[in-house]
């Protein structure tokens, strides 16, 4: 960030720090970005000047939040929050991210290191058959219209029902695997086109399948109750979203709000902020819509759990249950949500909608809150923090500061530093497989290219994200992993 | 299909949106700009060179402005990368303004996917609006910028 810039910034906690809404006359809502002083000072300029966008959407309520994995995106900065009043409030395709319920899934094994290195090649070969990765792949479940309607309305009850997977897999999603008010009538036939062939397919880009060993334990107690009880212990991360079918939802509604924005006089910085009330009937057939794909994502991660625990049966020769590959948790990180929080007293002072949420004013008011690149952080939910496939991820837990800091959100991954293009003139795929493999991480890729771009070297450092939620407490770590076994769409 | 259109009329962006994919493309008119915007989206998609045009599809938008008309382009051959699992190596177009609405008229020439004779890159997920923009340089070069959600 330019040292200009930096010195507008004021640290209101340790790790907490406020750009002023008084920074530019069109903000409504100060800034305030969670993260060490050094991943404040390394933030894109272009991903702060996205905050500062999003601090001048109608109805903002609190601040423009960036979590420390802030990264340039499109419309809202990939990492950011924000919060809307239901009334004046508007909802926005761009702080959501096409990929609609972009999220993780942890599953336990009971199994060890020393069980799996043995086979890891073998393991990752019968994934990659198994889980369809990269472009314009297609999945191995083929659905009628019919079924896929039913897909958007049920989640990933509609996969356990089908027997792709267990009655307690439900209670371990994020409501339930099941986004309320999901109307398939609101999705457009392109969408279905789009979505029909590929559920239990894995996508392209950051998405993985990584198989991998606990490396440290944090918080012992915790971690048990989530089933991580040892060093070494092996485990599955999956990092997928809703697919073609939520990429053309998030193209049909931007471009339904860029003229719904002509009739509500809605004026934005950037056309990807495009957005419409949410009062509006644009606003609420775009959150059916997103709900429909937010689902469509639940149940493609438990199509896609069902057939990873059909190759750990396989190759080990017992049943999935025997090897107790439970499911920890799956978290979204793309979405817009109604949710209760504690927020300034409509008669408090204007200055107080940008102060931390802990004075004795505050009350319990409904918002709609964006998550783009963000994971929900309430008190005693399981978080997943995905990084890059040579360094390694995150089980946290969330806390009851994130729900007075940050709108109960914490952050997502360990976030970009390097643009695509430049990772790719640095290295090439085959050469990091290579590397990898020697560090005893075995890769299977379906694009070399798409494999440099994902290199360690393009992420910021894990632990310093970690660091940083875990001092503004908005979320704390139970334990981390290493990769040993990798898929790359 | 004669035009093999390989020559690179588009650059992409590497300080621009650290997570997507940005480039510009240029032309001497708004049909050679689309072929080479085309062209550089299925770039990211697939080794240009790998693909040949076995398969021929058409098509036709009409949208009231040409930036517009642009993104609903770009979108198409997303949209035909899922759905029929088809990329493009190929692409003529013929763009022209009809009173206050631009058309297209678009032959492509491509193939459907096939990972062991592909050479594969990444998936694009969308079109975005992001820095969106379509103009007219001093040279009289059109030039468009456009970013990419990977």
């Amino acid at each position: 960030m330019q040292a200009v810039l930096l010195e507008k910034f004021k640290e209101l906690e340790k790790d907490i720090w406020e750009l002023p809404k008084s920074y530019d006359k069109g903000m409504l809502v100060p800034l305030r970005v969670i993260a060490t002083q050094n991943l404040l000072r390394e933030m894109d300029d272009g991903a702060i000047k996205q905050g500062i966008n999003v601090a001048q959407l109608p109805g903002i309520i609190g601040a423009s939040i960036m979590l420390p994995d802030a990264h340039w995106g499109y419309g809202f900065s990939i990492g950011g929050v924000a919060a809307f009043d239901l009334k004046r409030g508007i909802i926005s395709p761009g702080g959501i991210g096409f990929d609609i319920n972009c999220g993780m899934r942890l599953l336990t094994t009971n199994l060890t290191e020393k069980e799996v290195r043995p086979l890891i090649e073998r393991i990752v070969n019968e994934l990659f058959d198994a889980v369809p990765a990269g472009v314009g792949s297609a999945g191995a479940v083929r659905l009628s219209k019919k079924e896929l309607k039913e897909v958007m309305v049920k989640g990933a009850a509609w996969a356990v029902e089908k027997g792709l997977g267990w009655e307690e897999d439900l209670r371990q999603i994020e409501e339930g695997g099941n986004i309320k008010g999901a109307d398939p009538d609101a999705v457009s036939e392109r969408a279905i086109q789009r979505g029909i062939n590929q559920l239990g397919t894995l996508g392209s880009g950051n998405h993985y399948l990584e198989v991998q060993r606990v490396e440290t334990i944090f918080d012992k107690e915790t971690a048990s109750e989530l089933g991580i009880l040892e060093n070494g212990q092996v485990v599955v991360m999956i990092h997928c979203g809703s697919r073609g079918f939520g990429h053309q939802v998030g193209t049909d509604y931007l471009n339904t709000f860029e003229s719904a924005m002509k009739k509500y006089e809605i004026k934005v910085p950037d056309m990807q902020l495009a957005c419409a009330p949410i009062d509006s009937p644009e606003g609420k057939r775009y959150f059916s819509a997103m709900a429909a794909a937010a689902n469509n994502a639940f149940c493609n991660r438990q199509v896609i759990s069902h057939k990873v625990r059909e190759v750990f049966s396989r190759v080990f020769g017992k049943s999935s249950q025997d090897l107790e590959m439970n499911l920890v948790y799956d978290v979204a990180h793309n979405i817009a949500k109604i949710e209760e929080h504690k927020l300034p007293a409509r008669n408090a002072t204007h200055s107080d909608a940008g102060r931390p949420i802990t004075n004795h004013k505050s009350r319990f008011r409904s918002v709609m809150v964006h998550r783009k690149g963000a994971t929900r952080s309430f008190p005693g939910q399981p978080v997943i923090i995905g990084g890059s496939m040579e360094t390694g991820s995150y089980l946290l837990m969330g806390s009851g500061g994130a729900m007075e800091k940050t709108f109960g959100s914490t952050a997502h991954g360990s976030g970009r530093t390097m643009s695509r293009t430049k990772a790719k003139s640095m290295l090439r795929g085959e050469d990091l497989q290579m590397k990898m493999k020697k560090r005893g991480i075995y890769v299977k890729t379906a694009s070399f290219s798409g494999l440099a771009e994902e290199a360690g070297i393009a992420y910021k450092d894990i632990d310093e994200v970690v660091t940083a939620v875990s001092t503004a407490d908005i979320s704390q770590p139970v334990a981390s992993f290493k990769p040993i076994g990798n898929i790359k769409g | 299909m004669q035009r093999a259109k390989l020559r690179k009329n588009y650059k992409f962006l590497p300080d621009i949106a650290t997570a997507d994919l940005a480039y510009e493309a240029f032309g001497k008119n708004p049909s050679e700009l689309f072929e080479n915007a085309g062209i550089a989206l299925e770039s990211v998609m697939v080794d240009l060179t790998t693909i040949t045009a076995q398969s021929i599809k058409e098509i036709n938008i009409k949208r009231n402005s040409l930036g517009n008309l642009l993104t609903s382009f770009l979108e198409e051959l997303v949209f035909l990368k899922d759905t029929e699992q088809i990329l493009f190596s190929t692409i003529l177009c013929d763009v022209n303004k009809q009173g206050k609405s631009w058309t297209l008229n678009c032959k492509l020439g491509g193939e459907k996917i096939d990972r062991q004779k592909h050479k594969l890159g990444v998936d694009v997920k969308a079109v975005t609006k992001h820095l969106f923009k379509i103009e007219k340089l001093p040279s009289k070069i059109l030039h468009c910028q456009v970013v990419l959600d990977i």
